[in-house]
């Protein structure tokens, strides 16, 4: 099975290598390359782009924001039809509709523990995303 | 064909799940941890690796070349001597009359103690932010940014010793990971000792 790649920009050093280790220990198929600053991801990205390819983002980052680049994502069209995931602490309401809004895939919050986190991923890498369309009542990507 | 550390996932699937619902795994990832919580938590973890490194990794001295370096109770007793708590577990042996003293069955048991570093740094997180950062997690992070290249190296060693075992071998690692599974849950489940 070739390997999904996975994009994720996180600017808290800590989640980036929680992140490593659930994917490490899920066995599953995923090449990850990890960033902590908008601007290499973006650049990086661009580069990298293939439909093999989904994107985990955190909202709050310090230079540019999970939505500035989701915004950025979006208007280019190399990189416009990559799945976004926007991954973040918070659950409330506005964050949602906001990532809903400016076009991400689906809104994903960080999981409360690692076997939720190892889950999340799986769940993440079985979904064919090219067929996937988020309907409006499973935007939100949970473990179960 | 599946590598044989997918089998070993999925046949203790269900045995880690009951590990991580004990009241020592809901615990330690709890908005209400306090000190004493941790110092139970570590405890245990004290009592599941000092019998490993002291019984089982002696048998697999041969198999594995890196042990010296997956040793973990001088960090865990770092950690317990911060908390003020004794640095030996005195409740329920990790090993019972069901161990066995062969290879196959302590791969297994392995597998299960190795595999549990990979959630840490998680915990970490949650330990740091809810005890502070004075919070002494020498365990948590014990093997730090080798974390994910030692779980690789060890399941590369399990996976090369099953391409070349029996059906009856590689059914005794995982007899020994489910034995090693079950004994965490009963550590994890089991009061506070005397």
């Amino acid at each position: 099975m070739e390997p999904i790649v996975i994009h994720y920009a996180d600017d808290d050093t800590d989640d980036l290598q929680i992140f490593k280790n659930a994917v490490d220990k899920s066995a599953a198929p995923v090449a990850l390359h990890t960033y902590n600053h908008g601007e290499e991801f973006l650049k990086n990205l661009k580069n990298k782009a293939d439909k093999n390819s989904i994107v985990f983002l955190d909202i709050n980052m310090p230079g540019k924001s999970g939505f500035d680049i989701l915004k950025e994502i979006r208007r280019d069209d190399l990189l416009k039809k990559m799945p976004v995931i926007m991954y973040s602490t918070s659950s409330d309401d506005a964050s949602i509709a906001v990532s809903r809004e400016h076009g991400a895939t689906m809104y994903a919050v960080k999981p409360t523990s690692f076997s939720d986190l190892k889950n999340m991923i799986r769940k993440a890498v079985a979904t064919n995303w090219e067929l996937f369309k988020s309907p409006p009542d499973s935007f939100i990507l949970t473990a179960a | 064909m599946d590598t044989f550390n997918l089998v070993l996932k999925e046949r203790t699937a269900q045995l880690h799940r009951a590990v991580e619902s004990t009241g020592i795994s809901m615990s330690i990832l709890s908005p209400a941890l306090n000190q004493d919580m941790y110092a139970n938590y570590l405890e245990r973890i004290l009592g599941i690796h000092s019998a490993v490194e002291t019984t089982v990794f002696p048998v697999l001295q041969n198999l594995i070349p890196d042990l010296d370096q997956r040793r973990k109770t001088p960090a865990i007793r770092n950690d317990l001597k911060h908390l003020e708590r004794a640095d030996e577990y005195a409740g329920d042996a990790m090993l019972d009359a069901g161990y066995k003293n062969a290879t196959d069955f302590n791969l297994g048991i392995v597998y299960v103690s190795e595999g549990s570093i990979l959630g840490g740094q998680f915990i970490l997180k949650h330990v740091k932010q809810v005890l502070g950062n004075d919070a002494p997690v020498e365990f948590l992070n014990v093997y730090g940014a080798q974390t994910g290249p030692l779980w690789k190296q060890f399941l590369e060693c399990l996976n090369t010793y099953a391409s070349a075992a029996s059906d009856a071998q590689k059914q005794q690692i995982i007899a020994g990971a489910e034995y090693g599974f079950r004994r965490v849950e009963h550590l994890f489940s089991a009061g506070k000792p005397a």
